[in-house]
């Protein structure tokens, strides 16, 4: 059982022994006390506050549309009643849905001794009644369908070493007004470019700290901070259409975002790049032949179809399933803890964790994590891929058959003006032993294209600009002059299969601090926003670059596939248009 | 075509009127940029025949506290824009009601410039989403051409136009000091702190807040409106857990203008200590049983009761959507109430008597000057309330077009008042529900204190009913017994055999303050009533939350 609200707040240091405090003052009384009907008591108790400090700054055209300051206080409880092999998590049942709200979770806008008290008290009364009815029901449905605990083959709960990790808080670097003048003047770029007929900067930053206890033993203060500058600009084609690009920097400190003369320039050149793309053929039909993809492409358009849970770098453990239609049973979608010692992606690559990791060329990481917010301590390394064999996968205390212990990922995740955790990544490297230089790859990409009768091949790279994300833009490389032309309208979707069939790697990695969101309901809201107008899904997608957990991939810069396919938009609907010239035009 | 021209050049006529420039810079922008856009936009296919902007400014700063630990401090600031365009022309426009066709009305909201220097911003966005309206009115219009297969009996126009009006609030300039935001923040947790008396006590709230909005309005017709929205609240909220599971909630409001305007502090409190005495006497009280009979209504939970049985059957434009119950379509000039009752609205008053009244306002939504409207006078259906949609016998508004900023405008309420031509004093009218009672061969008789709110369906689908939720319900037993708090009931009926049943209204007046959400979103608004006798009411059994209560006591008492 797993339980966050959300309140209000802002801490200082001077409290943080007062909220640890509050927190074991609770627990010790609640694991003592807690004791429900026929119920069993609880076996675990975990508890976390955590301090989360929002400002949101929208600038455009020199302007503040948006300025907001919000201090938020979450608190969680997690109880769980049985035992480590066997207790009420890990468990779907989908019929006897089980729930108690004995009471409102009141937080509080400054620390308070009793306010998190009377939080966690009401939370804890509330998962633990359902916990243990729903315990109670697991083991009579089992009981009744015979099914043993051996024969469920994992635990439902790691038990893990308890752990103290006490990292200070982190401080706010700059002031309000300070961000707000810095956004604004960016946002001033745009002025002189009337085809721009939409343009903001937001500047997202939050800092918040987890206090972390249980009856483990442990105690984990763990401070996050994160900046995140969207930079979006929409121009109307020639054809009378939308097109919006953004740009996105992320960084843990102020420092690490690029400095406001680089940014300009990037507006500048993205702003270019949106008029080269209007102006660029439009690519009709379907391509199929070999791909290079160039820089942050690598990562954004192939690797990143790795970093999802199940079928990806992280876990996803099979609960068991109680369904009104199926009965009882183990769930049985494909993950790779089926794959481990088989080959998941090209023998040429292997993957690794280095969650300790500061620093990559000079560059802060923006993905280390000693320690996560079930309080296990990272290991400085974790081998996840050797040769393209599958050796283990990011997880958290929830065990699968063939991980039964945590390796420290179940990290801070940022949605909005929200806070949560999931299992996620930290810093990954991808390294390869037989690598090609970059003009190599080019040689080795226009012979591939050659070889299948093709005129011309298929090249994918980034808008260069000091940004963490930037547009990705599809060119044709001529066979014959190697002479590279913008295309406009093609569609690639990352596929994990095409990774298993690596034609080349080249010599040289970067790195690239993101926030990586859940795939799934990422996926999931793309499809949902098919059908949305242009206006909502810019406000969307906008939206997504704020989500997800801080993370930071080294990686080749270079990765060439031998067949991939390539569609165009065949778009022929062309709209009306604008009858009212721009205001901003006529002054 | 011709009528269109003849539109066109009175239009330009009062653009005339308007000075270049006004005293306000934004109310400038709005208006030169509506100016320009209108003349390109009325000369295409389809032609716009009418636009208006509106452009709201909010800054609100709130604090609460619960169980006497401070949950939020918290300021925002937002400027909203809104931009409404009709295509076609007054008799057939974009929002023509197509029978038995839902009106799909698509928002078109955008944050603009909090600051004063945002003028390219400002006109970037109105731009931007001008032509977003323009293209999607476009659509609206081409499908109720093709789709009118049921002409309507008596055509009635799609549109009202409206005289051209200058008015301009100056800026309130009052802002809470930092001292007094610490000083409020400080007493909500103070008052808040009442409520940890009892482990039962499962909530209990206190929040201050102060809501400024200034509102601009500028339409082709040459309405340009600068007015402010001013609200403060303090907000009172408790619940507590019967011994059986049930949860029970009582609140209060104290609401004015401006924070100075509040009761003191002691007056605050005593309300706090209040709800905290009532809510430790719900924990114990007799669970009500549905019942049929008399019952007087407070004039708080009558002026709930007439918002939603009444009021909301008398906004004119849900009189002709085909898919509305139309209770009162064909009632003009029939008695709906008894004879003694009269039912006006009239969002100009700002304060009655000692009221505070939330649905004041001078221009509503669409730029018309809200009116005094004689609803009902002696028990006769006289009007309805009207926004710039009119419905048959009614062509013009009478300024009750209103909605919040996430909707398009409709007929909405606005300050009621509810009198009566022979009220009863409050110890005759208690004695009218005893004889009643007898009567009716009953025990006993209801009186109906305090409500949280209500909510009716008009719709033709589901029955048209109403539910009134009361949270502070006693017994008046005929043989003179001390009345007995009960709990867990709602009232409940259909409006037309309800309005039967009104007996008599007392003397004594009192206001509810509150926010009615409907088509339009969540406007504000007053009902000014004294008490009522209803000679039978029904009730049901209250849809209740349940709790088993929590296993350890909480913290502080240990």
């Amino acid at each position: 059982m797993l339980l966050l609200s959300m309140g209000v707040t802002a801490a200082d240091d001077g409290n943080d022994a007062m909220i640890f405090k509050a927190m074991n003052d609770e627990l010790s009384r609640n694991m003592s006390d807690l004791k429900y009907k026929d119920f069993e008591t609880p076996f675990y108790i975990a508890y976390a506050v955590h301090h989360l400090h929002n400002n949101s700054i929208q600038a455009c055209l020199g302007t503040l549309i948006e300025s907001s300051s919000n201090n938020n206080v979450y608190c969680g409880s997690r109880l769980m009643v049985g035992s480590y092999q066997l207790n009420d998590e890990k468990f779907n049942d989908k019929v006897n849905r089980v729930w108690y709200n004995d009471g409102a979770f009141t937080n509080f806008e400054a620390p308070d001794y009793y306010g998190i008290r009377r939080n966690l008290w009401l939370q804890t009364n509330n998962v633990y009644k359902a916990a243990a009815e729903k315990y109670k029901n697991k083991q009579d449905l089992m009981k009744k369908e015979g099914l043993s605990i051996d024969e469920l083959k994992s635990p439902d709960f790691s038990k893990e070493e308890p752990v103290e990790y006490i990292e200070a808080a982190l401080e706010n670097e700059k002031p309000k007004e300070f961000l707000e003048a810095w956004a604004k003047e960016l946002s001033l770029v745009f002025e002189k470019h009337t085809e721009v007929i939409e343009s903001d900067v937001v500047l997202k930053y939050a800092n918040q700290t987890s206090y972390i206890v249980d009856t483990e033993g442990r105690k984990v203060q763990l401070p996050t901070r994160l900046y995140s500058l969207t930079i979006k600009a929409k121009i109307l084609s020639d054809k009378n259409k939308p097109m919006t690009q953004f740009l996105r920097y992320y960084g843990d400190s102020f420092a690490d975002l690029p400095a406001k003369v680089n940014i300009k320039e990037d507006i500048i050149a993205l702003i270019a790049n949106l008029d080269a793309l209007n102006k660029a053929p439009e690519y009709r039909g379907k391509y199929t032949g070999p791909l290079l993809i160039q820089d942050e492409a690598v990562f954004y358009k192939s690797f990143i179809s790795l970093v999802r849970r199940g079928s990806g770098l992280m876990t996803n453990p099979r609960a068991l399933v109680n369904d009104k239609n199926k009965g009882l049973g183990v769930a049985t979608y494909f993950t790779w803890e089926d794959m481990k010692g088989k080959r998941v992606v090209d023998k040429k690559l292997s993957i690794t964790a280095y969650p300790h990791l500061e620093i990559y060329d000079g560059e802060s990481v923006l993905g280390r994590a000693m320690c996560d917010m079930e309080g296990v301590k990272t290991p400085e390394k974790i081998a996840l891929v050797e040769q393209g064999k599958l050796i283990t996968q990011l997880n958290n205390r929830t065990p699968t058959p063939s991980q039964q212990k945590s390796n420290g990922h179940c990290l801070p995740y940022f949605k909005g003006n929200s806070f949560s955790q999931q299992v996620i990544t930290s810093v990954v490297q991808f390294d390869t032993e037989e690598s090609l230089s970059n003009d190599s790859l080019m040689i080795e990409l226009k012979a591939l294209a050659e070889e299948e009768g093709l005129d011309h091949a298929m090249l994918i790279k980034p808008l260069a600009t000091h940004a963490d994300e930037a547009p990705m833009n599809t060119y044709q490389v001529n066979v014959n002059s190697g002479e590279l032309s913008l295309v406009a309208g093609t569609s690639y979707s990352p596929k994990v299969s095409e990774i298993k069939k690596i034609e080349a790697l080249s010599e040289h990695s970067i790195m690239t601090n993101t926030l990586v969101a859940n795939q799934a309901s990422l996926d999931n809201r793309r499809k949902q926003m098919a059908r949305y107008p242009d206006w909502l899904k810019d406000i969307i997608r906008m939206q997504m670059g704020d989500e997800g957990a801080p993370s930071s991939f080294i990686y080749p810069d270079g990765l060439l596939l031998k067949s991939t396919t390539i569609t165009g938009t065949n778009d022929s609907f062309r709209s009306k248009p604008r009858v009212v010239p721009s205001p901003l035009a006529q002054k | 075509m011709k009528q269109t021209s003849v539109l066109l050049m009175m239009i330009f006529s009062l653009w005339g009127l308007f000075a270049e420039s006004s005293q306000d810079k934004t109310l400038d922008v709005l208006t030169k940029e509506l100016k320009r856009e209108y003349e390109i936009l009325s000369q295409q296919s389809p032609a716009v025949h009418y636009m208006d902007y509106r452009l709201e400014k909010k800054k609100a700063w709130r604090c609460s506290a619960g169980m006497g630990c401070l949950i939020d401090a918290n300021s925002n600031a937002n400027n909203f824009f809104f931009a409404n365009v009709r295509v076609g022309d007054k008799t057939l426009d974009n929002t023509h009601l197509v029978k038995g066709k839902r009106n799909r009305v698509t928002t078109f909201l955008i944050k603009t410039p909090l600051e004063e220097d945002g003028e390219k911003a400002l006109l970037q966005a109105i731009w931007n989403r001008t032509e977003q309206a323009y293209n999607d009115a476009s659509r609206a219009y081409s499908y109720h051409q093709n789709n009118i297969k049921v002409e309507d009996e008596k055509p009635v126009d799609d549109f009202a136009s409206a005289p051209a009006a200058d008015y301009y609030e100056e800026v309130e300039d009052y802002e809470l000091s930092d001292k007094e935001k610490a000083a409020w923040q400080a007493f909500v947790t103070k008052a808040s702190a009442l409520f940890r008396v009892d482990d039962k006590m499962m909530k209990g709230e206190v929040s201050f807040s102060y809501d400024k909005a200034r509102k601009y309005f500028t339409s082709s017709e040459g309405q340009h409106i600068v007015q402010n929205y001013l609200h403060t609240r303090v907000f009172i909220a408790g619940s507590v857990m019967a011994d059986n599971g049930n949860v029970m909630n009582l609140h209060h409001a104290f609401d004015t203008y401006l924070p100075t305007e509040l009761p003191s502090e002691e007056v605050i409190l005593l309300e706090v200590q209040k709800i905290v005495d009532k809510l430790l006497e719900l924990k114990t009280a007799a669970i009500a049983q549905p019942y049929t009979g008399p019952a007087i209504l407070s004039p708080a939970a009558a002026g709930v009761f007439f918002h939603e049985i009444f009021g909301h059957r008398i906004e004119g434009q849900r009189l002709k959507d085909e898919n509305d119950g139309q209770t009162f379509k064909t009632k003009v000039g029939e008695s709906v109430l008894p004879k003694t009752f009269s039912v006006d609205f009239d969002p100009q008053i700002k304060k009655y008597k000692d009221f505070y009244l939330n649905g004041h306002y001078v221009y509503d939504d669409e730029g018309v000057k809200g009116e005094h409207v004689s609803v009902v006078k002696d028990g006769v259906l006289q009007n309805f309330l009207m926004s710039r949609t009119p419905i048959d016998g009614f062509a013009v508004s009478n300024g009750h077009g209103r909605a919040d900023f996430y909707h398009g405008t409709v007929a909405r309420q606005s300050n009621m008042f509810i009198s009566s031509s022979k009220p009863l004093s409050d110890v005759k009218l208690r004695k009218a529900l005893i004889k009643e009672c007898k009567k009716q061969g009953l025990e006993y008789g209801y009186y109906f204190k305090r409500v949280t709110g209500g909510f009716t369906t008009t719709g033709r689908f589901l029955p048209n009913a109403f539910n009134v939720t009361p949270n502070e319900v006693y017994r008046i037993y005929v043989d003179g017994r001390a009345d007995e708090l009960v709990r867990g009931v709602d009232l409940i009926g259909t409006p037309l055999s309800m309005f039967s049943t009104i007996a008599a209204a007392g003397t004594t007046e009192s206001v509810f303050n509150g926010t009615c959400g409907a088509e339009s979103g969540g406007v504000p608004v007053a009902t000014i009533s004294p008490a009522i006798l209803v000679r039978t009411i029904e009730t049901q059994k209250k849809n209740q939350k349940f709790s088993t209560g929590a296993i350890l006591p909480a913290p502080a008492h240990e």
